[in-house]
C-alpha cells in the first residue's frame, strides 16, 4: 500500500536543492533501503527532482506572473519511492525522444533526458480543470 | 550530501591551465562556471579536476559540452580529471562518457597534456 510522506509547497529558488535533498535522503531513509543501495539512488533521486524543478524555473516560470510555487509530492511503499511535481505554469509538452543532434548542438535536452534515464517511470501529463502540469516519477528501491 | 555552493580556482601552468572546482554545479552555480572557463579554452589546453566537486547536474554537463566543443574549434584540449563515483557513474550510464576526454587523476591528465606536446614537436 502507497503511502503519501512529504506534501509541501516549494520555491525554486537557490536554496531548493538543499530542500530537495533534505527531503529525499528523510524519504529513502523511509523507505528503508539498505545503506549502500540509498547512497546512490538517493543521489539519482535528488538529481531528478533537481532536473525537473530546474526545467520549471527556466522554461515554466518566465511565461507566469505572481508569486509561483511547485509542490512536491513524495509517496512511498514496499518496494519503489514515487514523486509527483505540480505546478501552474502553462501546458507544454515534454520531448517524447532523446535528441542527440540537438544536445550537441544547443547543448539543451540532458536534464530529461537523465530523469528518464535514472528513474524507473516518467510521466508528465496536464490536468485541465486545475490547469496544472504534473511530473510523476518513480524510482524502485 | 551538499553544503557548498561552487568555488573555482584556476592556475595557469607552461603547458595547460589547471581548473579545480570545489562544491556543485547545479543551475544556480553555472554561469560562474561558465564565465571563468570560457575563456580559458580558447588559450590553451584546460585541464579540470572534478575531485572536490559533488554533484553536477545536465547544465553543467551542457556546459562541459559546450566547452570541449569550443576548446577542439582551437585545436585545444578539455580533460575532466578525478571524478567522484556518483559523477562518472552518470555521465557513463547516459553515454556522454565518449564525449569528453575523461582522466582517473590529475597526474593521469597532465601526462596526457604533456605527451600531446611532445608528439605535436616531433
Amino acid at each position: 500500500m502507497e503511502h503519501k510522506v512529504v506534501d509541501i509547497n516549494i520555491v525554486p529558488d537557490h536554496v531548493f536543492l538543499h530542500s530537495v535533498q533534505t527531503i529525499s535522503e528523510a524519504v529513502m531513509a523511509m523507505a528503508g533501503t539498505g545503506a549502500m543501495k540509498t547512497d546512490y539512488k538517493t543521489y539519482n533521486l535528488v538529481l531528478a527532482v533537481d532536473e525537473i524543478v530546474s526545467n520549471i524555473y527556466r522554461h515554466g516560470l518566465k511565461n507566469s506572473k505572481g508569486d509561483f510555487l511547485i509542490n512536491l509530492k513524495y509517496f512511498i511503499n514496499d518496494d519503489k519511492v514515487r514523486v509527483e511535481i505540480r505546478e501552474g505554469a502553462p501546458e507544454y509538452t515534454p520531448p517524447t525522444t532523446y535528441d542527440e543532434k540537438m544536445v550537441l548542438e544547443k547543448y539543451c535536452g540532458i536534464g530529461l533526458h537523465l530523469v528518464r534515464t535514472l528513474m524507473d517511470e516518467y510521466k508528465y501529463y496536464f490536468e485541465k480543470e486545475s490547469k496544472t502540469n504534473v511530473v510523476m516519477i518513480s524510482l524502485n528501491i | 550530501m551538499f553544503d557548498d555552493l561552487l568555488k573555482i580556482t584556476v592556475k595557469d601552468e607552461r603547458r595547460y591551465i589547471l581548473v579545480s572546482l570545489v562544491g556543485i554545479i547545479d543551475n544556480n552555480t553555472y554561469l560562474d562556471f561558465v564565465k571563468r572557463c570560457t575563456p580559458l579554452v580558447n588559450k590553451k589546453n584546460v585541464i579540470i579536476n572534478f575531485q572536490e566537486l559533488k554533484y553536477i547536474s545536465s547544465t553543467g554537463i551542457g556546459v562541459l559540452l559546450k566547452l570541449t566543443s569550443l576548446s577542439k574549434m582551437k585545436g585545444y584540449r578539455v580533460v575532466i580529471c578525478a571524478l567522484r563515483e556518483p559523477i562518472i557513474r552518470i555521465i557513463k550510464l547516459i553515454k556522454m562518457d565518449k564525449l569528453f576526454m575523461i582522466e582517473e587523476s590529475m597526474e593521469d591528465a597532465i601526462d596526457l597534456i604533456n605527451s600531446d606536446y611532445k608528439k605535436k614537436k616531433k
